[in-house]
This record gives structure tokens, C-alpha cells and sequence, in this order.
């Protein structure tokens, strides 16, 4: 072969290895989409199946749905999941707000207290559950309840929502601060008419993480409940004694899926929404 | 890893032949070619847009032609061939240098590629590193070095590889003023040592003249002029040329009559006499430009006047000094003419602005003359 | 802010802490005895519980290096082979949203395809490929890992595609033009660069599995203990200590393996590009 062919040879070659991996690229990827998302659309044929339990999904009725209003056993574990969810959410959005706009610019101490909050991020839910439970109810002897959930969620919750709020505040221009004190507006009118505005993409999504989270928190719960009873308790309980309600199960996670998944997709767009302005 | 060039020693080291790249709707370039031999210094000149970036990366490998004709490195094809399969390289105006890598792995790096042993890519880059001037950089991390060291970094990475042909895209754009002139003369000597081949993009026409033999300038993604810089600062091929290149003084008017290579023409009822441009033959009536460097317009009152000499009356003049020199702004019923004198001129004081038929050049306005002084395009190809 | 801080010290760290204190004490069922000892480690490694501790490392290890094998090629062509933005945001947020979702449900679906019974084994031996339906599908190690891995690909994924994304095209373009070749460009370039995301990609996933016990419980049954049910065990049982020092343990793995990470973060360069990739 001339040294042109074998040039050619070789960029060919080149060419073949770039086509077949991303080709496996895109499989493994379409791979991830359905170990993900399989699930989820079989839940919800299933919860619009007769038979359920049988994991086919048979002739297809809402009978499941409908039983849902007969049988409200689920109904209690979702307010009280509800109302926690919002309190946790309301929590997540002002602290965020308050301590997010001001950690970009408080340097090293921030980076401090920064790292501290986000080191919870590495620490699984059951040690955290073990931990708080042994350390405010035995050695303190406050008895768990209510208030150990809410805590245990905005705990779970706070990383992210602040980490919302940064990333908003991080494009924030404090310049524009200047500008309006320059102009002659006091403290409280430079922040609700110039700061608020433009974090407010991170904070609403702020709170629609710490709802969420909240909201479908398992482990952090199963120790800290305190004889207070979350859905995802309630759905864990039921779905663990293989009971009967599993296919009413299957439709209220359907619906709570779907109502999350909503959120979700609202508070990403809020965040990576690019201002044209 | 197969590169592709170093076939043959004689011949142009770089053939494009029409070259064309459309970005959708958008004509970056068209049908442009070029041809450079070895050890030549080239520059690619031009404002935003003229598609000489374009050009450069097509030469790269870094971007495909929309249709080409030829692209011959050294003798062989590299049509469909990329960048990392030829010897051609690269300094970015970004730099591009890797922030993970020293200075010393990052000029390296060439070599770790192309499967050179440790000992010696560390001995090349220390020779790189000694021929950009920074011998002791070689444990230096990338942010650590300022903006000049970096493009010399840059520099040293692209040329440690040993390529055939050495592109520069407006390597000294982000450079402050002093730093800027040092670079030009390193470029020039380094060049001149390896005997390299250089191809530079710039916009800067100060540029191109200090650095290159040869300047190739660019337009709307075609290529207006090819020739020495005293060609295209002497007998611009087009108005374009003339503006871009800093003429001073250019008019535009209509031709009245020709004499051999003279040219009679009228500028708003004014008569003025210039020697065509090589290869232009206007039609009668045709819009044609004239243009005078300010270092050839005089300045002398009322009284005198001679035949061959271009005049034109001023009523004020605006003098500002340049240093070595001061440029003289005169008002005149035709516009702002520059003349370049060693003294200032009172403000208020009229005169008259003269200069040699011979000292001026008219050319074409709506169109080109052809490259090689031939024939105007457009007429019996 | 400092107020905020402080309470987060004591309200958070603090319990952390402490907790490395108590599984140091001798403790009864009534309250703690104040003498150091190692009574509760010796009881963790006596008793089944490191077998536990070991086979749930072992699983979210394997877990993870699976995770990290589907996850590192699509967000490489997510972040630099694909060209139009929409998709890749579509593609992205469909990636991301599912880590805020529950997880119960989720897997609770697999039970019955998994079973003897279900579509999966009916399937298979209508089409002749078995003959008795295959008792491993489900309540089997198999059918942990499995279960684990799609609510946990959205950790993996997330953190290496944003040091990704942040990855200069410039920079990849330099690197083709001296002469790499895209699997030299890869390996010299992108692995080195975007290093911090892999590393908190795997971090991100392994020590959520580690306390994972709704897949264990779910797919696993009896025959699967983790981490998590173990924990939740002694709770009930009022075996304080022995949590506490499970606890511990966890955290001195979890610490070890930030130390490990860290140590090869180093090794492959440290400088401003990395520790601004860190930051964000």
C-alpha cells in the first residue's frame, strides 16, 4: 500500500471506531431510559389492569381507581405526607433564599459552611436515621413525632434546595445592587424588586425540590415516624405485608408519579432556563 | 499513526483550488485558492466575516469544505483527511492550552501522541520551551502564566511536533500593545530560523505588513488580493483594497478619456489625471476610484500650479500630530484630504493639495481585477 | 447566617458525631454505661452483622461499577456528541427527573413480573427457551442488583454529565488538531477533566445504595439481608450500641472512600480548571 492508501486506511479505521461507539453509547443510554423508566409506565398498565398481582397486564379497566374512593385507608398518609411536604417546602424556600444569596460572596467561611451542608449528601438515610433517633430520642429523650420528620426532610431536602438557589444567585450581577442604591433605594426595595425577581426561579424550585423530597421520603422516616404514618410509609407497609391494598397501591403511585414528575420537570426548566434578556 | 504530506521536496507546499464553505444560507467561502510555497511567511488579511478563519480551518482539518477542487499538503491529497491526521498545527487564539497538564506535559503532548519515548519528549519540549524564549517553565502549571507566556506556550506545543506548515489564527489579538510588537518580531525571527512555513490570520493590516512576504486579503469570503504588501498598499485592486489597506486619500469619479496607461477622470466637475492599475481597462463613463497615499500630497498655495499635477483647493486644515510626523486634515469641496507633512499647518489658512499623476493609481469600484494581472474577471475566461 | 450555621452544627453534625461516641459505650436497654469499650464492634463482627456490612459493600460496588459502565459513554455523547440543545435538555431532564420520585412503588411492580408466575418465566417457557420457571429471577442477589439499578442511574449520570458539559469544545479541538486521535483525545483530555463528576458520580451513588433497604426488602426477601433492614433490626431491638457502631462503620467506609477518590484526583493533576469543576 502507497503511504496515501495506507493514510486512508487509517482514518477510515478511525471513522469506524467513532460510528460503533456511539452507536453502544446511545444503546447503553436507551438501556439507562428503560431500567428507568420501565418501571414507571408498568406501574401505571398495571394499575389500570384487573389482575395486577399477576404482573401481566390484563384486560384493562379503572377499577383500581375507583376502589381508591371507596377504600381511604390511604387517605390519612397523604395529608399528613402532604402537610409535612409543604411545611418542608415553605422551610426550604426562605432558608435557601436567605443563606443562597449570600454564600457566593462570603468567600472562604462560606465555602465552610457550604461543604458542611452539603456533606449530608454522602451520608445514606439509614445512618442518618439511626443517628438522629439515637441522639434526640435517647440521649436527649425527646420522643420522635411529627417534628423529627419535618426535620429529617428539610435535612434531606435543604442540600438541594440551596444548591438551587446558588446556582441562580451565582449568575446574579451584585452590581445591579449599586445601581439601585445609587439611584436611592433602600434595603428593602433593592431586594424585593431586583433581587427577588431574578432569584426566584431558584427559590420556587427550591421549593418544589423540598416538596418533592419530602414528599416521597422513605428511610430517613422509617426511624424518625414516631407513630406518625407518611404514604410512602403507608404505601412501604402495605406493599412489604404483600396485603390487598397493593393494587390500589399501584394507582395512587401512579397519580403521585405523575403529579412529581410534573413538578419536577417545572422546577428543571425554572432552573436551566437561560435569560434572554 | 499515519500522517499525511512530506512527499515531495519541490512544489508548493500548500495547492487549495476553489474552496467554498456554506453555513446554510450563509456564503462564508467562495471558490477561494491558494497557493503557497515553502518558507513562505503568508498572512490572511481581512475584516469579520471574510471568511479568512474559515479558510485557515479548512486548511486545518478542523472544518469540512461545503466543495473543493484541490487540497494538497506537501504533494499529497488531504481531501476527507482530519486535522489529527495532518501535519499541520495549530496556535488558537484561545490558546487551547490543557488546564489538567504542565507546560512542559501540554507541549509534550504532540509527541505522547505520535508515540515518542519519554526522554525524548521531554528533550524536544525543553528545545521548544528554549526556542519561545521560557526555558525554566517546564513545571509551570497553565494558570499560573500570563497571557504572553501562554501564546508562547501555544507556540512552542504547536511547533515541537515539526509540522509542514504552521497556522496561526490572530495568535496576538489578546496581547496589549508592547506585547504585541515583541511577538511580531519573535514570529518573524522564529520563522525565519526554522524556515517553517507560516500562515497567520489577522485583521490588523499593520500586522500583515510588519511580518509577512506575501498577504492574501479577504473579503465577503473571497479572496480580493494576493500579492507583497508594497503591491497592495501601491496598486490596490480595488476600492475595498484601498480603504482596507489605510490609503488616505481615495475619490471616487468617472472616466473621461485614456492615454496608454493615464487616465483622464472627473470627480464632481473636477478634473484629475492617475495611471491605471495593471490589468484594469475601464469602459467609457465607468465609476472608477482614485487613490493617493497622504505621503505624496503637498500642500502649496494659490499661486502655483503645473501641468501633471493633481489640485484640489482647501479653505481649513486640522493638524494632528503622530509623533514622527503630523497628518494634515484638509477641507475641500470633494471631502477630507490627508496630507503627511513634517510641520503643522495654521487652521484657518487655505491652500491647495497637489500631488503627481504618477503618485496615484485608479482603479475598478464595482468590480475585481484578476489575480494574476491579466484580464478583468468576468471577460473571455 | 451564623445563626443558621450553628444550628445546623448542632442539629446535624452534631448527632453524627456523637453517634461515633455512643458505639463506644457500653449500653443497656435502660441507659449508658460510661466506660469505653469495643463491646458493640466485637458483637457487629461476631454475629452475622459484618457479613451484612460486607455483602451490602459488595453489592453497591457492583452496583455502582455497572451504573458508572451505562452511564459514562451516553453522557459523553450526551454532552459532546449530540448537537442540537433540545434533545439533549429533553434527553437530560427524562434522566434527571426520576430521582425526586419514589422509590416503593417503583420496585414493587417487579415483584410480580419477577415471580414464578409472572410474565417474564411464562414468557420464556412459552417460547421454549425453559422448561420450569426460574426461581432466581426473583428474591435472589440477581434481582437486587437489578432492582437497584434504575433508581440509581440518575446519581451516576447526573454529576458526570455536567463536568462534561463543562469541558471546553476549544479544548477538544485543540487536541485533534496537534494530532490526537478521539480515543486519545478521550483518554488524555475528557477522562482527566471531567474526573471530579466521576468521582462524585460514583460517591453520589454508592453511599445512597449503602442505605438502601426498600430494594433489598422488596426483591430480596429473607434470603438478601442489607444494610438497612439490619439497621432498622436493632433499633427495634433496642441494641443501641451495635446501631451506633454500624453507624460508625459506615461512616469510616464512606470516609475512606472519599480519601481513596481524592488521592486519585491528585495524582492526575490538581489546578484551577479541576477545583472550579469541584465547586460547581
Amino acid at each position: 500500500m502507497t503511504a496515501s492508501e495506507q493514510l486512508r486506511a487509517a482514518v477510515e479505521r478511525e471513522r469506524m471506531i467513532l460510528r460503533w461507539s456511539t452507536a453502544v453509547a446511545v444503546i447503553l443510554g436507551c438501556v439507562g431510559i428503560i431500567l428507568i423508566y420501565g418501571p414507571i409506565v408498568w406501574l401505571a398498565l398495571m394499575s389500570i389492569s384487573e389482575q395486577p398481582l399477576t404482573g401481566k397486564p390484563g384486560p384493562f379497566t379503572t377499577i383500581w381507581y375507583v376502589k381508591l374512593f371507596t377504600d381511604m385507608r390511604w387517605f390519612d398518609p397523604l395529608m399528613v405526607s402532604l402537610a409535612i411536604a409543604s411545611t418542608v417546602s415553605v422551610l426550604c424556600m426562605f432558608t435557601a433564599a436567605a443563606i443562597g444569596r449570600v454564600l457566593p460572596h462570603v468567600g472562604a467561611v462560606g465555602l465552610v459552611i457550604l461543604s458542611m451542608i452539603l456533606i449530608v449528601l454522602f451520608m445514606p438515610g439509614v445512618m442518618l436515621g439511626v443517628d438522629f433517633i439515637i441522639f434526640y430520642r435517647i440521649l436527649l429523650g425527646i420522643r420522635t413525632g411529627v417534628w423529627s420528620l419535618i426535620l429529617a426532610h428539610f435535612v434531606w431536602a435543604f442540600p438541594f434546595a440551596l444548591l438551587s438557589v446558588i446556582i441562580v444567585a451565582s449568575r446574579f450581577d451584585t452590581r445591579l445592587l449599586e445601581v439601585a442604591r445609587d439611584l436611592g433605594a433602600g434595603r428593602w426595595r433593592c431586594f424585593r424588586s431586583i433581587e427577588l425577581p431574578l432569584l426566584l426561579p431558584g427559590i420556587l424550585s427550591a421549593g418544589f425540590f423540598g416538596f418533592l423530597l419530602s414528599l416521597n421520603e422513605l428511610p430517613r422516616s422509617i426511624f424518625l415516624r414516631g407513630g406518625i404514618t407518611t404514604l410512602p410509609l403507608f404505601e412501604w407497609a402495605e406493599a412489604a405485608s404483600h396485603s390487598t391494598m397493593v393494587p390500589l397501591i399501584y394507582g395512587l403511585s401512579t397519580l403521585i408519579t405523575l403529579g412529581s414528575l410534573v413538578l419536577t420537570v417545572l422546577a428543571l426548566s425554572l432552573l436551566f432556563k437561560r435569560e434572554t434578556a | 499513526m499515519a500522517f499525511g504530506g512530506a512527499h515531495s521536496n519541490s512544489g508548493p507546499i500548500l495547492v487549495v483550488r476553489s474552496a467554498t464553505r456554506r453555513f446554510g444560507p450563509v456564503v462564508a467561502l467562495e471558490n477561494a485558492s491558494l497557493s503557497v510555497d515553502r518558507r513562505e511567511f503568508v498572512t490572511l488579511l481581512g475584516p469579520s466575516g471574510s471568511g479568512k478563519t474559515t479558510l485557515l480551518r479548512i486548511i486545518a482539518g478542523l472544518d469540512e469544505p461545503s466543495s473543493i477542487v484541490e487540497l494538497s499538503i506537501g504533494g499529497a491529497d488531504m481531501r476527507g483527511i482530519p486535522a489529527n491526521h495532518r501535519n499541520v498545527a495549530t496556535v488558537f487564539q484561545h490558546y487551547g492550552l490543557f488546564p489538567h497538564m504542565s507546560v512542559g506535559k501540554n507541549i509534550e503532548f504532540g509527541l505522547l501522541v505520535r508515540g515518542r519515548p519519554a526522554d525524548e519528549r521531554r528533550r524536544r519540549a525543553r528545545e521548544a520551551l528554549e526556542l519561545v524564549r521560557l526555558p525554566d517553565m517546564f513545571d509551570r502549571r497553565i494558570h499560573q502564566l500570563s497571557g504572553g507566556e501562554r501564546q508562547r506556550v501555544a507556540l512552542a506545543r504547536a511547533l515541537v511536533t515539526e509540522p509542514e506548515i504552521l497556522l496561526l489564527d490572530e495568535p496576538l489579538g489578546a496581547l496589549d500593545e508592547r506585547l504585541r510588537r515583541e511577538m511580531q518580531v519573535e514570529l518573524l525571527r522564529l520563522q525565519q530560523k526554522l524556515g517553517t512555513t507560516f500562515i497567520l490570520v489577522t485583521h490588523s493590516q499593520e500586522e500583515a505588513l510588519t511580518m509577512s512576504s506575501r498577504v492574501v486579503l479577504m473579503n465577503h469570503g473571497r479572496i480580493v488580493q494576493d500579492g507583497r504588501p508594497q503591491e497592495l498598499f501601491e496598486q490596490p485592486r480595488s476600492k475595498f483594497v484601498a480603504n482596507f489597506m489605510g490609503i488616505e486619500n481615495v475619490l471616487v469619479g468617472r472616466v473621461a478619456s485614456i492615454e496608454a496607461r493615464t487616465v483622464n477622470l472627473v470627480v464632481n466637475d473636477r478634473q484629475f489625471t492617475g495611471q491605471l492599475l495593471t490589468g484594469f481597462t475601464p469602459a467609457p463613463q465607468e465609476p472608477v476610484f482614485i487613490a493617493t497615499r497622504a505621503e505624496r500630497v503637498d500642500i502649496g498655495n494659490g499661486s502655483s500650479s503645473s501641468r501633471g499635477l493633481n489640485s484640489i483647493a482647501f479653505t481649513s486644515s486640522l493638524s494632528v500630530y503622530k509623533g514622527t510626523h503630523y497628518d494634515i486634515e484638509l477641507s475641500t469641496p470633494l471631502g477630507t484630504l490627508v496630507s503627511r507633512q513634517p510641520k503643522p499647518l495654521q487652521a484657518q489658512e487655505g491652500g491647495v493639495a497637489l500631488w503627481s499623476s504618477d503618485d496615484c493609481v485608479v482603479g475598478p469600484i464595482d468590480r475585481e481585477i484578476d489575480l494574476k494581472g491579466c484580464r478583468p474577471q468576468g471577460r473571455n475566461e | 447566617m451564623t445563626t443558621f450555621a450553628g444550628l445546623w452544627f448542632i442539629g446535624v453534625i452534631l448527632p453524627v458525631l456523637g453517634v461515633v461516641v455512643v458505639s463506644l459505650l457500653r449500653m443497656t436497654a435502660e441507659g449508658g454505661d460510661p466506660a469505653l469499650t469495643l463491646d458493640a464492634y466485637r458483637e457487629i463482627l461476631l454475629t452475622g452483622r459484618w457479613e451484612v456490612t460486607a455483602r451490602t459493600i459488595r453489592i453497591a460496588a457492583t452496583v455502582t461499577l455497572i451504573l458508572l459502565v451505562i452511564s459514562f459513554p451516553f453522557a459523553l455523547w450526551l454532552a459532546k456528541g449530540l448537537r442540537s440543545t433540545t434533545i439533549k435538555l429533553v434527553i437530560w431532564t427524562l434522566l434527571t427527573a426520576p430521582f425526586f420520585l419514589s422509590d416503593t412503588a417503583r420496585v414493587i411492580v417487579w415483584r410480580p413480573v419477577l415471580g414464578l408466575m409472572g410474565p417474564i418465566n411464562s414468557g420464556l417457557m412459552t417460547l421454549g427457551f425453559i422448561e420450569r420457571p426460574l426461581p432466581w429471577l426473583l428474591f435472589s442477589e440477581s434481582s437486587v442488583h437489578f432492582g437497584l439499578l434504575g433508581p440509581f442511574l440518575p446519581n451516576m449520570i447526573w454529576p458526570i454529565f455536567l463536568s462534561m458539559t463543562l469541558i471546553d469544545d476549544d479544548l477538544l479541538e485543540a487536541s485533534k488538531d496537534i494530532g490526537a486521535s478521539p480515543l486519545q483525545t478521550l483518554w488524555y483530555v475528557i477522562v482527566p477533566l471531567s474526573l471530579p463528576g466521576i468521582t462524585a458520580g460514583i460517591v453520589f451513588t454508592f453511599v445512597p445504595i449503602l442505605g438502601d433497604d426498600v430494594v433489598a426488602k422488596v426483591l430480596g426477601g429473607q434470603r438478601v439481608l442489607m444494610l438497612g433492614g439490619a439497621m432498622l433490626d436493632l433499633i427495634n431491638a433496642l441494641n443501641y450500641a451495635v446501631a451506633a457502631a454500624m453507624s460508625t462503620l459506615i461512616l469510616v467506609i464512606i470516609a475512606g472512600l472519599q480519601l481513596i477518590l481524592v488521592m486519585v484526583l491528585r495524582t492526575v493533576g490538581g489546578n484551577g480548571s479541576l477545583v472550579q469543576g469541584l465547586k460547581r
